[in-house]
């Protein structure tokens, strides 16, 4: 970012989220500091497409993911305050860009069904517009006549970091004065979950406890999660109320496995680094790391030596939410992303919960009750299936 | 043939379809100005009609669908042949 950037600063200055422990961003930040039930497969049990405007034509050809991720988008269009009908951008200039790791599973699993058990002819004319993964983008977009760059990020659970930092750099580059970033997902079918079970990657306990020594594999969750990002002086100007800056990110690949982190966690370093260099920043300058922090076995050693070899003795605060949250794969860069904009706003770490014992082998400063921060430099990470690794990188505004 | 066939019965499954009231779905009702209905929208109305009554719609003949009355008298006629 920092070599586009010509002068210019983005902000973020708005948010939604919707996620099991928490929709709305009251909810949510209590949520993430209350220790969840052990359940292997989070939902939203609450969540009604008609409190999002959602009609029942349409909520029947938006697939759950898209459903969350209009949710998320009119949350934080209205916590920026531009969901009214003054505009204060050319909407030529207004992008998005949202991250899924999968796309529409519901509606592709069960038209599967219909096809083997009634036959071709009985296939939804909707399976297509519900299955692709960029429609959560796609019906946002018309939502609000944004008909800037509208783009979907599909890196598997590094999609919504990604999403953030390449939305984040249409501003800086100029393209663009505003923009919504993040992702959506909603992906637990019969074929995924059992697939990411027969796979081990799953929890046997129902129990998500990054770091810990007895982690067992991640529960999966379903979210959405969605930032508004502007050119900072433009912010100013109308008067909006600013989280935190987006100063830097990157984008790296393992090329090492399809599911497996390098064991060096080359890959992981790489991004960190080249995250702080695109920010101008040196390791010793950052206070807190969000980890991606899934509660595998893999992940967390690997990130941990990650962060320990980059920060050294520094020794930044690591937090990781999927203790609460979960792993809610493509979105889980972008309610993380909320997350530490919002502990900008409340000075302080929300905890790994789930820990009893971090792992001896994880030899980092693990947040395990919530903690007060004076806000500083910070780093959000996501590794991912297909070993793309993303890190974006706020600052005080 | 799963359930007898009146225009009562297929004014309850189209509003339920669509989610709305069985009042809003007089016979002159437009289906894509009045109920918003763009085509893909139309051709699953048809196709959750034809799988409940056994029937089928050809493209060409929902092609001349533009009110809800002729829709229904399509379904009903469809559903006399079998």
């Amino acid at each position: 970012m920092i070599e586009a950037r010509n002068g210019r600063r983005v902000v973020i200055t708005g948010l939604g989220v919707v996620a099991p422990c928490g929709t709305g961003l009251t909810e949510f930040w209590a949520g993430l500091r209350r220790p969840a039930e052990p359940v292997i497969d989070r939902r939203i049990l609450d969540f009604d497409p008609a409190r999002w405007g959602i009609g029942h034509v349409e909520a029947r050809r938006m697939d759950r993911f898209a459903q969350l991720g209009v949710a998320a988008a009119a949350q934080a269009l209205s916590d920026a305050g531009l969901d009214g009908d003054e505009r204060p951008y050319d909407e030529d200039r207004c992008g998005i860009v949202m991250g899924t790791g999968i796309g529409g599973a519901y509606a592709w699993e069960s038209q599967c069904k219909i096809l083997f058990e009634k036959g071709p002819a009985r296939v939804s004319p909707l399976v297509v517009p519900s299955v692709m993964p960029n429609a959560a983008a796609a019906m946002v977009s018309m939502r609000y006549g944004w008909r800037g760059p509208v783009e979907t990020v599909v890196t598997a659970c590094a999609s919504g970091t990604h999403a953030v930092s390449n939305g984040a750099r249409l501003v800086a580059s100029g393209r663009c004065d505003a923009v919504l970033v993040g992702g959506s997902e909603s992906c637990q079918t019969g074929i995924m979950s059992n697939g990411f079970l027969n796979m081990k990657a799953l929890s046997g306990s129902g129990i998500s406890r990054p770091f810990d020594v007895n982690r067992d594999g991640f529960c999966s969750a379903e979210a959405g999660g969605l930032l508004v990002l502007e050119e900072a002086s433009a912010a100013a100007a109308r008067g909006a109320a600013v989280y935190a800056e987006v100063a830097g990110s990157a984008s790296t690949a393992d090329a090492y496995h399809i599911t497996a982190p390098a064991p060096d966690g080359r890959g992981a370093i790489a991004c960190m680094r080249a995250a702080m260099t695109d920010a101008g920043l040196s390791p010793d300058e950052i206070t807190h790391v969000n980890a991606h922090g899934t509660s595998t076995q893999l992940n967390d050693a690997t990130e941990a030596a990650a962060v320990a070899a980059v920060f050294g003795a520094t020794r930044p605060a690591v937090t990781s939410i999927k203790g609460v949250t979960g792993h809610a794969f493509g979105a889980a860069g972008a309610i993380e992303a909320v997350a530490l904009a919002l502990s900008f706003r409340y000075g302080e770490l929300p905890p790994t919960m789930g820990v009893e014992h971090v792992d001896p082998a994880c030899d980092i400063d693990v947040v395990l009750e919530p903690r007060p921060w004076t806000p500083g430099p910070a780093l959000s990470n996501s590794f991912a299936f297909g070993g793309h690794n993303g890190t974006v990188v706020l600052v005080p505004a | 043939m799963t359930q007898p066939v009146t225009a009562d019965t297929v004014r309850a499954d189209a509003a339920r379809h669509l989610g709305i009231g069985k009042e809003q779905l007089l016979p002159d009702v437009l289906l894509s100005e009045d109920l918003g209905l763009d085509s893909l929208a139309g051709i699953e109305l048809s196709m959750s009609l034809e799988e409940r009554y056994g029937i089928n719609i050809t493209d060409d003949e929902l092609s001349e669908v533009t009110t809800y009355g002729q829709l229904e008298q399509l379904v009903l006629a469809k559903a006399a042949t079998l």
